[in-house]
């Protein structure tokens, strides 16, 4: 082996380290594929290296770190999405005075203001951050939020024979930051009153409710009904959806007819 | 979500699925959290090391490429150079060092392995490399405190000693050396 190689040897561990100059580096880099020795040296010295760290108790965090921990990522998907929008209007602009002593009486006007806006910024980005935990962001944020997909659908039939034409379709939208359940009903008779259309979900012979809507008659006899709900839960778990017409929207129980069902 | 891969669960988490950050705090945050606590010796600061860590998963833009080695070991390089950060900050301030007293070094190597239950830990890498620290002299021992776990450089660390920075290097090089020998193969901790 030549003076050379050797002293390319030699830097190993410095470059495992870390520990030399951005040249070095990259003539080891060059000279490790072709040199055995150094491979199997690199190779031990990350099999011992990657071992260290077991040295260890393991110790369970706190409980309540990861509450913490999981409202620090949102926090920070926040403060990326304000520094891509750009600077906050915090800044206010003062003219500088004429004289001396009015320099640092603006300043602490100036300083005093930037605080009470920044203390309101805070109070209102804590807002936000705490409503995006359990609902969509706004379409106002709408550049915060990446491409909806349609995860799941479900196809509706009508069931009442009056209205035959009619039908829907139920699916789930996630756009990687939130989860939506949206059902979508054409053709639909128009509620009157306190009437409302009730969508139950049907799981294990259990009928839970999933929110309610309402059918206008003004909208040129289509019978639109919409139904959006935000979904908190890792999964929405059913075997069969239903939609019923309930005298009001308050029911935690069918009581009217079924007008849409799922296969 | 939980029979996921860390590899597919990343893959989740760079698309904002928040599920798969929880998944992966719930099978990692112990390890990082003892990490850090084993480096900094101070509950605060190890709270908030696991909260950058993983606020760094969910931010980041590095990813983790499966065919360079498992997660574990990329979760500690990661949670290491976050903690280095913060003791190197520390330092600056304080101007001072975590020192390890004479009786927290002779403890590492342990001499409890007649038990049944060092038997089994023998067989974790947590055992392995208990057992390898064993062949290891005590300025060896120091000086992987120092590095691995205090973050100082070599540099520092030869300047700290009085000694040359080829003999701290060589006895780094030898350190691991020896506990490689002693290191039967990969495992879990």
């Amino acid at each position: 082996m030549s003076d050379k190689q050797e002293q390319l040897c030699d830097l190993c561990l410095s470059v495992w380290t870390g520990e030399c100059s951005e040249e070095e580096r990259l003539a080891f880099e060059r000279h490790l594929p072709g040199c055995e020795a150094c491979r199997a040296e690199w190779d031990d010295l990350q099999l011992a290296w990657g071992a260290l760290y077991a040295d260890m108790e393991k110790i369970e965090p706190p409980a309540d770190l990861k509450r913490q921990v999981m409202n620090a990522a949102l926090a920070a998907d926040k403060a990326l999405a304000d520094k891509a929008e750009g600077a906050a209007p915090n800044a206010v602009r003062w003219r500088p005075g004429k004289r001396r002593a009015g320099r640092s009486r603006w300043w602490a006007v100036s300083a005093s203001i930037l605080l009470v806006l920044l203390a309101i910024s805070s109070v209102w980005n804590y807002k936000l951050y705490r409503e995006s935990g359990r609902s969509p962001l706004p379409i106002e944020r709408a550049l915060s939020v990446p491409a909806s997909q349609v995860k799941l659908a479900v196809p509706l039939r009508s069931q009442a024979p009056e209205a035959s034409q009619a039908f829907g379709i139920a699916c789930v939208v996630d756009n990687g930051k939130s989860r939506q359940f949206i059902v979508y009903v054409y053709g639909a008779s128009p509620t009157s009153g306190e009437e409302a259309y009730q969508v139950w979900l049907l799981k294990d012979g259990v009928r839970k409710s999933a929110g309610t809507f309402r059918v206008a008659d003004n909208d040129n006899g289509q019978g639109l009904g919409v139904l959006a709900m935000p979904i908190e839960a890792a999964s929405l778990d059913f075997d069969k959806i239903g939609i019923t017409l309930e005298p009001d929207d308050r029911g935690d129980q069918p009581r009217g007819e079924k007008m849409f069902g799922s296969a | 979500m939980h029979n996921l891969t860390e590899y597919e669960l990343m893959l989740l988490v760079k698309h904002k699925r928040q599920e798969a950050l929880s998944v992966l705090y719930d099978r990692f945050a112990s390890l990082v959290y003892s990490y850090a606590l084993r480096s900094v010796r101070d509950e605060q600061a190890a709270r908030d090391i696991v909260q950058s860590v993983f606020v760094r998963l969910w931010t980041t833009e590095s990813d983790y490429d499966a065919d360079k080695g498992k997660f574990t070991n990329w979760l500690i390089t990661v949670t290491r150079n976050i903690t280095t950060d913060w003791l190197r900050k520390q330092r600056r301030h304080t101007e001072g060092t975590v020192a390890y007293t004479a009786e927290e070094l002779a403890r590492i190597p342990g001499d409890e392995d007649a038990s049944p239950e060092a038997s089994a830990e023998r067989e974790s890498l947590k055992g392995q490399i208990r057992n390898a620290y064993r062949h290891l002299t005590g300025p060896q021992i120091e000086l992987l405190e120092h590095f691995y776990w205090q973050g100082f450089t070599l540099r520092e660390l030869a300047a700290r000693y009085g000694e040359p920075l080829g003999t701290v290097k060589n006895r780094l090089h030898q350190a691991l050396k020896i506990l490689r020998r002693h290191l039967v193969a990969e495992g879990e901790w």
